[in-house]
């Protein structure tokens, strides 16, 4: 734990008797932009409000760079939150939001004055710094709150879904506007969010929580090619799940026989014995699509017919019928290349090579 | 959040409350069950006698008579505010309807009363005029009566009405009535059906503001009724002024307090029930 | 009749509603311009207002203490009513509910109630009837109004704004001072805004409270009322409703707040 920028030790914490976070263990580093992703309800706002000193704890620690504020109120955290609905107050103007906590300190009037601009223009919103928070748009108010918590130099800056309420087009701006910042200010980040795009695109690392725990702490790729279990490969991009019975084991080589497919090469990174019950995942991108039987291919081929095809943009999603299964198959859209075309019905080959297919998760043995 | 500092907030307030309205009701109800003292007052000897004074054909018929005069009027200010609230909510200019009701509800409250003593009183308005004009000889007598004093209670009370109806109706999503309108509903139906139930609460709370004073009334009978609209506030107010009968007061007040207290849960829990949906026949 | 055409009976309905209120607004007016001391046209004259404002020393010495209790009620309503919602508010008691039960109490009770156990109380402790009983009724019933404007302001904006004063470093009473106090300003003039229009219009609460020599504006209007006619009151009506809806114009930023109640 030496070194760690916040350090969360057996965190317990419970409304009533409902348990909301159970036994969290978590080392984040100085510097790091850090991910916390779950689906809505999962805990995320809480284990934020616990960090910042707005929930106590029912058991368990909370260090920020080695220093025991378990028991600190918030207004004497080295951490600052950027709200999920900004929070900022109503009757003060954008400068004055921001000048907040400078304000409070007492520091000198001139030296706030240039601090504020310097944050503004860090945040792009310099030419706004006299307007008030109801005449902003929801990306400048973002924009706002984040420059609000930023100026005090907190050593940890917590974002609680700091994108949610903004159209899909601004949110890609902004987090890139927001990955861009934490290189700037070098400071760590610990960013809340249920969506997994966002989380795979700026973070260092993801925490992956679900009910109250955390599932998988790893970087993006790690949590997105060896996810831990089921629910990790499901939330994390889009997958096809398959369960069976191990018919064989070689090494990382494993032989399934799931019920839809019949027996085929999976790919076992976690160590399994012969007949355990188990769950093994293929993603849709790594499935390839064939009008003729592929002749050359390593892994097991399959004919199917097209159920349905959802265009989104720069690819498809096409869903096969495959024997007893309906297999999601991701297919990019290559402009002038008529190969890429498949229409409604239309019996087709699957086929993906045999290390895309891997053990998720060990049912039983 | 931290709780000692709180009490520093709420202490003023629950002193003043406790101190002097508790206190007071407190009193009164003790009173209720006290000996009538020998000039005005009490004397500290526990007893029924009030409630048992209270007791009487006389008094029951006052009862009855406030119930009356309140509920009917009551029902005229719901009537009349509904269809004046909703075209308030509907219309573009809602700040200057609301300014129109506000200021006669923001006028004193006597110079309203007063307002229809000079329109309806023997010397009034109405009274000369028909003299003048030579069709009577003697003034009608229009004021002095129980409708008279319905026509001030509605009069006086309902902005009362109109402004919970006028917030209530404003939140309400008016597409919904032409949602009813489209799978076959008449105006009236859409009105009835889809609008009624989903500013119940409003109603409730409307029926609350205009009901409670009327019930309680002291004022307008005072001065524009006889006395048979005497209703029971100005029985309490000459039990304890003119009679001196105290403790015949505290136990008049104790009951209108329960007869209120009675209506007020009654009201707040209708008006807190679902509103049941029925299809449109 | 049926609501054929659009809005038809609503108009009606607003139509009428409107005529009720002001025709007799109308006609007081009218005839504190007349002449005569009858309710018969007799000539237009100011005769009657200029016995209001030069000749009624009695109904401005009323007006004068209604204003005084209207200001000091006012004030002090404000003050506790607005530290207790915030109190309640920012703050979890286990009597929370008691408390604005307590609050709310005299919304719910009939005035007369209110008047006679004042009376009854004030006498029992042997405080004189008076200004200053008046004051401490009137404050009472104040209070619960306070409250109801204070909460719903409070209701209005989010918590966290406050939990974001805290997340800043600042200190609770930083908190009070810079934020809730300044966000909660509309609120608290509209509560000393309803507070006084409340007290100077209070008629009969004062009834039973007033002593000798504490006359204010709402029972010397009564005993005008009730004693011999003077056209007086005519033109003293106008000059009230002329008052009030300036008022209104001036506080109509307000009139979210007051009725929300
Ligand atoms: N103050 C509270 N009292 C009771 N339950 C709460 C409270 N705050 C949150 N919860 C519950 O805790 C769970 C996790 O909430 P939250 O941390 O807000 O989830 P997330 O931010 O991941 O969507 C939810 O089921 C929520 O209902
Ligand atoms: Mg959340």
């Amino acid at each position: 734990m030496k070194g760690c920028s916040v350090t969360i030790k057996g965190v317990n914490k419970s409304f009533g008797s409902t348990p909301i976070l159970k036994n969290i263990d978590l080392e984040i580093k100085k510097g790091e932009f850090f991910s916390m992703l779950g689906p809505s309800g999962c805990g995320k706002t809480t284990l934020l409000r616990c960090i910042a000193g707005f929930e106590p704890l029912s058991q368990g620690a909370i260090f920020l760079n080695d220093r025991d504020v378990t028991t600190l109120p918030p207004n004497e955290r080295p951490v600052n939150t950027v709200f999920q609905n900004y929070a900022l107050f109503p009757h003060l103007s954008v400068f004055d939001n921001v000048a907040f906590s400078l304000r409070i300190k007492k520091i000198k009037t001139s030296l706030i004055e240039d601090k504020v601009r310097h944050y503004l223009e860090l945040v792009k919103l310099s030419d706004h710094l006299y307007k008030m928070p109801n005449q902003l748009s929801g990306g400048q108010r973002q924009r706002v709150a984040i420059a609000r918590a930023l100026i005090n130099e907190p050593e940890v800056l917590l974002l609680d879904e700091p994108l949610s309420a903004l159209d899909a087009k601004l949110r890609h701006q902004l987090l890139v506007d927001l990955d861009a910042l934490h290189d700037e200010v070098g400071i760590t980040f610990i960013y809340v969010t249920h969506d997994q795009q966002e989380a795979l695109g700026v973070s260092d690392r993801i925490a992956v929580m679900n009910q109250g725990e955390i599932l998988q702490v790893g970087t993006a790729f790690e949590i997105y090619d060896k996810p831990v279990n089921a629910f990790v490969a499901e939330f994390i991009g889009e997958t096809n799940l398959f369960n069976g019975l191990v018919e064989s084991v070689s090494g990382t080589n494993l032989m399934v026989n799931t019920k839809q497919l019949g027996i085929i090469p999976v790919n076992g990174a976690i160590p399994v014995r012969t007949s355990s019950q188990v769950t093994v995942s293929l993603r849709p991108e790594k499935v390839k699509l064939f009008h003729q039987r592929p002749v050359d291919s390593k892994g097991p081929v399959y004919e199917g017919i097209v159920e349905e095809i959802v265009y989104a943009g720069y690819q498809s999603r096409i869903y096969v019928q495959v024997e007893g299964a309906i297999i999601k198959v991701q297919q990019p859209h290559i402009v002038g290349a008529g190969s890429d075309h498949f229409s409604w019905k239309e019996p087709v080959y699957i086929t993906w090579d045999p290390t895309s297919c891997c053990l998720v998760e060990v049912i039983s043995t | 959040m931290k709780s000692r500092s709180g009490y520093a907030y709420i202490a003023p307030l629950s002193l003043w409350m406790g101190l002097l309205l508790l206190a007071p009701i407190g009193i009164i109800l003790s009173y209720s069950f006290l000996k009538r003292g020998l000039y005005g007052g009490v004397s500290n000897q526990i007893t029924l006698e009030a409630y048992q004074q209270l007791w009487s054909p006389l008094y029951a018929k006052v009862f009855l008579n406030t119930l009356l005069l309140s509920g009917i009027a009551t029902v005229i200010m719901i009537l009349m505010a509904i269809p004046t609230a909703y075209f308030m909510a509907r219309s573009k200019r809602k700040t200057l309807w609301l300014f129109l009701i506000i200021i006669p509800f923001w006028t004193n409250f006597l110079i309203r009363i007063y307002a229809w003593i000079a329109i309806l009183g023997n010397n009034g308005i109405v009274n000369q005029c028909l003299l003048r004009v030579g069709w009577i000889d003697q003034p009608l007598r229009l004021l002095y009566n129980p409708l008279s004093v319905i026509l001030v209670l509605v009069y006086t009370y309902l902005p009362f009405a109109i402004l919970p109806l006028f917030s209530t109706i404003e939140k309400f999503d008016f597409s919904l009535l032409e949602a009813a309108r489209d799978l076959g509903a008449t105006r009236f139906q859409a009105f009835y059906k889809v609008l009624i139930p989903a500013i119940k609460s409003g109603i409730f709370s409307a029926l609350l503001f205009c009901f409670i004073p009327a019930f309680g009334q002291y004022a307008v009978p005072a001065l524009v009724g006889d006395s048979r609209s005497y209703m029971m506030g100005n029985i309490i107010a000459r039990e304890l002024t003119i009679t001196r009968n105290w403790p015949l007061s505290a136990a008049i007040s104790t009951l209108l307090t329960l007869a209120t207290l009675f209506a007020l849960m009654v009201f707040v829990i209708q008006g807190s029930r679902p509103a049941r949906v029925k299809p449109i026949e | 009749m049926s609501p054929q055409k659009r809005g038809l009976f609503t108009w009606t309905m607003v139509l009428v509603t409107l005529a009720f209120f002001y025709l007799p607004l109308l006609l007081l007016t009218f005839f504190s311009f007349n002449h005569s001391k009858s309710m018969v046209w007799e000539g237009a004259s100011f005769r009657w207002y200029a016995a209001l404002f030069l000749h009624s020393p009695d109904l401005w010495a009323s007006f004068g203490k209604s204003i005084m209790i209207a200001l000091s009620a006012s004030l002090v309503a404000t003050l506790i009513g607005s530290l207790g919602a915030i109190g309640l508010y920012w703050y979890a008691f286990k009597s929370k509910r008691v408390i604005t039960v307590l609050t709310l109490l005299p919304l719910l009770l009939p005035e007369i109630i209110m008047g006679v156990s004042f009376l009854i109380f004030f006498s029992k402790i042997g405080l004189p009837l008076g200004l200053f009983s008046i004051f401490i009724a009137h404050t009472t019933f104040c209070i619960p109004y306070v409250f109801l404007i204070m909460t719903a302001r409070l209701d209005e904006f989010d918590y966290s704004v406050i939990e974001a004063a805290y997340d800043l470093g600042a200190q609770e009473w930083v908190v009070l001072t810079n934020v809730i106090l300044p966000i909660c300003r509309p609120a608290i003039m509209a509560s000393l805004l309803m507070s006084a229009t409340l007290s100077l219009e209070d008629f009969v609460i004062t009834f039973f409270v007033a002593g000798p020599g504490s006359t204010t504006l709402p029972l010397y209007i009564y005993s005008m009322i009730r004693f011999g006619v003077s056209p007086v009151i005519n033109a003293l009506s106008v000059v009230l409703i002329v008052g009030t809806a300036i008022i209104a114009v001036l506080t109509s930023r307000l009139f979210k707040y007051v009725i929300q109640k």
